[in-house]
């Protein structure tokens, strides 16, 4: 391969690690500082720091589609599938504590409803932004083909 | 185990996987010597912001800047101006340096002044700099962060074996990724020091009741007699006042200064010690390995001159000042000042905890916030310690061993080298911290003012062609010199031989750069006028004919030049320098109350605001209108042509191999 054949690859490289590294870091902190306020708004039903810790996670999003914008990418299939994945388990830790914790009081309902919401709101906007309302159906037809 | 406990190890396990993760990551791009010494020389712009900022302002603005405005009160916090005064050396020297490391391929600072000077003993001189700072200045860090977890872990786990710890799992990835993983990592190290930074002011605002009552509460302090130390300038408290331009003392250890230490002529001279920051080794190797010179103005300007110098100035300030409120201060408590009980009695040397407390006392409410707020001060430490490691270790690799040892080393033994002498490096840290602290103290006090001496061999190569060699070493031999003997170092050695100096730490409240760089600047002046000319001349010639063909300011700016030199030399004067104590009582009396205080917040405060305001302007306008930082889009074609022949030069011509081999 040649000097300047290798050079484009490695910059391939550099791009593709440079936006990895992007992602990870812009979670790492957007979702650390979300967790938190999320976990002290339900552990002390305090409603403004719950909203604060989702509204956070919906400033990661935003950050993750800018990043992809400003690296002409699109979120992979990793990504899709951990997203989803976290999502599922939060959802499901928030319907088990509902049901069965004792503890769980109205604003951890109302916080826990208010910000699941948003979460879905804000996804269901970006794909019909992205994709226009029939090319996000679409999508389905196409994970059901895999 | 408590739930607190839990918490912190948890965070800590997940920010190590996050830091092992990018060590094994980039360990798979680091083939070539030059990969792993430099990261390929292809750090992005948005990568050197975050990982130049980490690297300025670690850990010592994250917990050494509040305890010591806890100590000293504002007279120290006129330091929070340093967000100015180090990103100005960067301003200064930092395109340049890149130009020349990219147009010759340099990988270590000491091939630079090797290549520029000749000899040997500049390479020398330049290696002992960076050992200083990556062996007992790192090391101080590091042992406050095992403080750090001995203090939240409520003692369980020791300080020595969390630094030990802690510190592997930094050479672990350093190691494994060299100068990538530390750049990489230090990404969001950057973004938890800043946002640790504001969380743990936030905190300090929500106990205190907000900023009104914060300043109710300065108000009663200032008119309050508690201050540790008899004040100086006029009647006024020392913790908001700046005792004076300069006090002809002995120097610490033999009388102290009447009001405290910070005169005027001392945060002169201290800021100027930080300015060593960006002049360090260190940092001139990541303006090799950065891709362009796009991210140098973004970071002086914006990220450390703005957000930066806004952290340190709102939020860093009050966990200091606040302290006093929280039942930190027994005295202030005494006087009936204290609004809560928050924080346990700090006295004496235990000051230098206080930021350990605050997130301990956090961990009583919110657990999982202890354990973050902990994340981001270990990270502020680490993001020092692993990018001093690295190119330390490049530094022995290529200035030490490939110079005088093995001239024919491969790339995999150059990589083995470094990766042996990163150990050794951290090994070292590791050994003073735990076995000689005090000697650790002495030798890591050096660091800030050794940096700064580089000043004239870095103004030699960027600016000034008539500077010669023997003048740019004994300036640096005299520099080094007078910074050992007006620190306790210089001290303890001569009463250890039996010939104790007459003068202690600092004298005239001058701290040690000052004597320094003063002893430094005159020698090189005088040395090189005595031997100018000669054949290194034309030498030299070829490195400031290749700055000038491709970064001269243009014509019609060139009027613009007094100017600026009369406004920085204004803003050094009033904001950092002499004219500072303008700022005890001009925004009114600090002992006269809150009605008396013409904008709301102590007078010396409300100047420190101002001139950081002025400072932002001052080096927006050298980086970018002056294109100190730069290269201007809007230029005539002969130059638009040159810009485009370095860029060729940087990213194709100089073959992998030629990078490394000098």
């Amino acid at each position: 391969m040649g000097f300047h054949a290798e050079r484009r690859l490695n910059m391939v490289e550099h791009t593709f690690g440079e936006h990895r590294l992007a992602i990870i870091t812009s979670w790492g902190f957007f979702g650390a500082f979300a967790f938190c306020f999320v976990v002290s708004g339900f552990s002390g039903g305090n409603l403004a720091a719950g909203l604060l810790g989702f509204t956070l996670f919906i400033v990661g999003f935003v950050a993750h589609v800018i990043l992809n914008w400003i690296f002409k990418t699109d979120f992979s299939a990793a990504q899709a599938a951990l997203g989803f994945v976290v999502f599922v388990i939060a959802a499901l830790s928030f319907i088990g504590s509902w049901l069965f914790d004792p503890n769980f009081g109205a604003t951890n309902l109302a916080l826990g409803l208010a910000g699941f919401a948003a979460i879905v709101g804000c996804f269901m906007f970006y794909m019909f932004a992205r994709f226009g309302m029939r090319g996000s159906f679409t999508l389905f037809d196409r994970i059901r083909d895999l | 185990m408590s739930e607190k406990l839990v918490w912190l190890f948890v965070f800590v396990a997940l920010y190590w996987v996050y830091c092992v993760f990018w060590g094994v990551s980039s360990a798979r791009h680091s083939n070539s010597a030059s990969q792993y010494f430099l990261a390929d020389r292809q750090l992005p712009a948005w990568i050197f912001v975050l990982c130049a900022t980490a690297m300025s302002f670690s850990g010592w603005t994250f917990m050494g800047y509040p305890a010591l405005v806890f100590r000293d009160g504002f007279q120290f916090a006129q330091l929070a101006l340093c967000a100015i005064t180090i990103p100005l050396t960067g301003v200064l020297f930092l395109k340049r340096q890149w130009m020349l490391g990219k147009r010759f391929g340099y990988v270590t600072p000491g091939e630079m002044f090797a290549d520029y000077f000749g000899g040997v003993t500049i390479r020398l001189l330049v290696l002992l700099i960076a050992l200083v700072f990556a062996i007992p200045f790192v090391g101080m860090q590091l042992m406050a962060a095992g403080y750090l977890i001995q203090v939240l872990s409520d003692g369980m786990v020791d300080r020595h074996i969390a630094m030990w710890v802690m510190t592997s799992v930094v050479f672990l990835y350093v190691c494994m990724g060299g100068m990538r993983a530390a750049a990489y990592v230090s990404t969001l190290q950057s973004m938890l020091l800043v946002s640790g930074m504001v969380a743990i002011g936030l905190i300090a605002y929500g106990k205190l009741g907000g900023f009104g009552e914060f300043n109710v509460a300065l108000a009663k302090l200032a008119a309050s007699n508690i201050a540790a130390s008899p004040s100086a300038a006029g009647a006024y408290s020392p913790y908001f006042s700046i005792p004076g331009v300069m006090q002809f003392s002995a120097g610490v250890g033999h009388e102290m200064p009447v009001g405290g230490i910070w005169t005027g002529a001392m945060i002169l001279t201290y800021s100027l010690g930080l300015m060593g920051i960006q002049a360090t080794p260190a940092f001139t190797m990541l303006a090799f390995a950065s891709r362009d010179s796009k991210g140098f103005a973004p970071q002086q300007v914006w990220a450390s001159g703005g957000i930066v110098g806004l952290v340190l100035l709102f939020f860093s300030l009050v966990p200091g000042m606040g302290a006093y409120f929280l039942g930190a201060s027994q005295a202030a408590t005494d006087a009936g000042l204290a609004v809560a009980q928050w924080l346990p009695v700090q006295d004496g040397n235990s000051k230098g905890g206080l930021i350990a407390h605050y997130i301990h006392a956090l961990g009583e409410g919110a657990p999982w916030f202890m354990g973050l707020i902990a994340i981001c001060a270990l990270a502020a430490v680490q993001a020092m310690a692993a990018l001093y490691a690295s190119t330390t270790g490049t530094m022995l690799a290529l200035d030490l061993y490939k110079r005088f040892v093995n001239p024919r080393a491969d790339d995999r033994t150059q990589k083995f080298v470094a990766r042996v002498a990163v150990g050794l490096i951290i090994l070292a840290a590791l050994l003073m911290a735990t076995f000689t602290p005090f000697a650790q103290v002495n030798l890591g006090a050096l660091a800030l003012a050794f940096g700064f001496q580089l000043l004239p061999a870095l103004a030699a190569i960027c600016w000034f062609p008539w500077i010669t060699r023997p003048g740019v070493i004994v300036g640096l031999i005299a520099g080094l010199v007078a910074v050992i003997f007006t620190e306790e170092l210089g001290a303890t050695l001569t009463r250890f031989f039996g010939f104790p100096i007459p003068w202690g730490r600092w004298p005239w409240t001058i701290h040690s750069a000052g004597w320094g760089i003063f002893c430094n600047v005159v020698l090189c002046a005088a040395v090189s006028f005595f031997t100018r000319g000669g054949f290194e001349r034309e030498r030299r010639w070829r490195f400031h004919q290749f700055l000038r063909d491709n970064s001269a300011l243009p014509p019609e700016k060139h009027f613009l030049r007094p100017v600026v030199w009369a406004l920085a030399l204004a803003w050094l004067f009033f904001a950092v320098g002499p004219g500072a104590v303008i700022g005890n009582d001009f925004f009114g009396a600090p002992n006269g109350g809150i009605k008396a205080w013409s904008l709301g917040v102590p007078s010396i405060w409300a100047w420190q605001i101002l001139w950081w305001g002025l400072g932002v302007l001052l080096i927006w306008f050298l980086a970018y209108k002056m294109e100190l930082s730069i290269f201007p889009r809007e230029r005539n074609q002969g130059q638009v042509a040159a810009a485009g022949a370095l860029r060729r030069i940087a990213d194709e011509d100089i073959p992998t191999t030629l990078r490394v081999s000098r």
